[in-house]
């Protein structure tokens, strides 16, 4: 998916909590930019108009839901509050005070980037592409559709999400854990006798279309693009 | 009722032995007088008359009395039995019009009194306890969530590095799971103001429950099998989810090598059942009747760790709150069925 351009904006008090969310989207591609003046947030945060708004509920001088209400009033950009419990409780807080979504500590990087990533195709206008290419392979998400040079093959719901998580990092080792986390977050719940198969069926496919050494194995690591 | 009845049975014997001792003594001082009255010649009749006159208050003094304190004894232990809050005894207890009745009255104040103030001392220590487990809890979800999203960035570019970042991260998923249970663990000792009842769909609830505990079940190589779960149920979602998190804990920890856990639902009579199986080591018949206890750890399984024992213990607790069954069948050796019952009630059947 491509996410340049897309701009997060956080509102976070903890420093420490407040770079490393930075980081995580920085590297999954978005742009950041952090607003610290928490007395004056609403207007800083209008005047910014990023594309979506993470938003602490603990935060000093106001309190996070109340400034969601603001914001919310005035601006009608997507906002994902970022609760420090899972009850359901604060869930009715965020959603009745106008939030888009929710997610709760501790943030699993995948999860936060995945309601993001909802939230973004929701807004933006999905036939644009959604592609990732490397290495002359180019993956198009919408269409699940995978094209080297000029040939291209089909994949299942499980083949794409495969060669998602595997093009995500470019040239690194994505353990076998690691497929398979993300497979089971997408609600299949895959064993490794499936995976292989699937690893296999990819493969082939990406045979097919000219990209026959693409998807390398390395023993007892995991698999790498 | 028969506790009563011993009760009192004892307090007549016991009085009846006190009272002994003055009809001795009475019936001591009657003979001597008797016997003199005897040797200075008076007439037998008068004797007698006089043993009669003697004795006739004397005795109805004591029945009196008997009695008098019978109705007083009777009627505390039936307020007694009737009172919840044995210690407010002092409160509700019949006045006495006699010494000793007033006595135990003064007394039983005194140590209702200091007895009531350690309840209370203990309660409100206890309430501190869990206020602090709760803050606790809160705040290390930071140190977590700070770790969880470092090791996110935590490039494996060497490949020695992929192992450890894989454990580390399996190790946090962990900490964050226990301090989760005690957070419930904390919360279960008073009346749930948490609880959120809503309809639910058991297909949702099974799979949202599968994601949060992937890392575990991905590690432990689990072949998961979902099937007929189109019910809609009426219950907690997250308290519901923190149950299957429990149980799929515990089919983890206690698997064989091959390792398949299934999920399946169906409907009988006016129930809904939630049937989660595994295949793996199984509880002994010695043990199944207590797996639910507080505390009960078992036997320890393969790699002998350490045990909480409040995981299934919570479950029942969150199950009896939310009017729910909670069930355990298995055989040792060929692995273990937990069902969770959700009654009907405002309950939508299957939707198929």
């Amino acid at each position: 998916m491509d996410r340049k351009k897309q701009k997060v904006g956080i509102i976070e008090d903890e420093e420490q909590m407040r770079m490393e969310v930075e980081d995580l989207l920085k590297r999954y591609g978005y742009e950041t930019v952090s607003y610290t003046d928490f007395e004056h947030i609403c207007e800083t945060v209008g005047r910014d108009t990023p594309d979506i708004l993470l938003l602490d509920v603990n935060l000093p001088y106001k309190d996070g839901y109340e400034i969601c209400r603001e914001i919310r009033e005035r601006y009608i950009f997507p906002i994902v509050m970022l609760t420090a419990q899972d009850s359901a409780m604060d869930e009715v807080m965020a959603l009745k005070c106008g939030a888009d979504d929710f997610v709760a500590k501790p943030y699993h990087p995948q999860v936060l980037t995945a309601h993001i990533d909802t939230i973004m195709r929701r807004v933006s206008d999905q036939s644009a592409g959604n592609r990732i290419t490397h290495k002359g392979v180019t993956l198009n998400t919408a269409s699940a559709v995978v094209t080297c040079q000029d040939k291209s093959a089909e994949l299942t719901r499980n083949e794409l999400k495969i060669l998602y998580v595997l093009m995500q990092k470019p040239d690194r080792i994505v353990t076998r854990e690691e497929i398979m986390g993300s497979l089971w977050q997408d609600g299949q719940f895959i064993d490794e006798n499936t995976l292989n198969v699937n690893i296999g069926r990819l493969r082939k496919k990406l045979a097919d279309i000219g990209a026959a050494d693409y998807l390398e194995t390395r023993r007892g690591m995991g698999y790498k693009v | 009722m028969n506790a009563e009845k011993d009760i009192l049975k004892l307090y007549v014997s016991e009085y009846l032995t006190d009272k002994v001792k003055y009809m001795i003594a009475a019936g001591g001082a009657a003979m001597s007088v008797s016997a003199f009255l005897w040797l200075i010649g008076t007439r037998k009749i008068f004797i007698v008359f006089l043993t009669v006159l003697f004795f006739f208050p004397l005795l109805s003094v004591f029945i009196w009395d008997f009695f008098h304190r019978w109705h007083y004894y009777h009627t505390l232990t039936d307020r007694m039995n009737v009172l919840n809050e044995k210690t407010l005894l002092h409160d509700v207890m019949n006045e006495a019009d006699f010494a000793e009745g007033r006595f135990l009255q003064r007394l039983l104040q005194e140590t209702d009194l200091y007895m009531n103030n350690q309840i209370a001392d203990t309660q409100r220590r206890m309430d501190e306890y869990r206020d602090y487990v709760e803050v606790w809890v809160h705040e290390i979800k930071m140190p977590i969530a700070v770790l969880t999203l470092l090791m996110d960035k935590f490039d494996e570019g060497q490949e020695e590095t992929i192992q450890v970042k894989q454990q580390i991260q399996y190790e946090i998923k962990r900490i964050d799971m226990l301090a989760e249970q005690a957070l419930y663990y904390a919360r279960s000792t008073f009346v749930a103001k948490d609880l959120m009842a809503e309809s639910i769909c058991l297909k949702e609830i099974v799979s949202d429950a599968l994601k949060e505990n992937s890392m575990i079940l991905i590690r432990a190589r689990a072949a998961i099998s979902m099937e007929h779960l189109e019910y809609q149920v009426f219950a907690d979602r997250k308290w519901l989810i923190f149950i299957l998190g429990q149980i799929i804990t515990n089919a983890v920890k206690y698997k064989k090598d091959i390792f398949s856990l299934s999920f399946s639902g169906m409907s009988e009579k006016e129930n809904v059942r939630l049937e989660i199986r595994d295949n793996g080591i199984g509880i002994s018949e010695s043990d199944i009747g207590r797996i639910f206890d507080k505390g009960f750890t078992g036997e320890n399984g393969r790699n002998g760790a350490k045990s909480t024992g409040i995981g299934l213990y919570l479950c029942r607790k969150l199950c009896e709150k939310m009017n729910l069954k909670i069930e355990a069948g298995s055989k040792k050796g060929e692995g273990t069925v937990i069902t969770i019952i959700f009654p009907a009630g405002s309950m939508v059947r299957e939707l198929m």
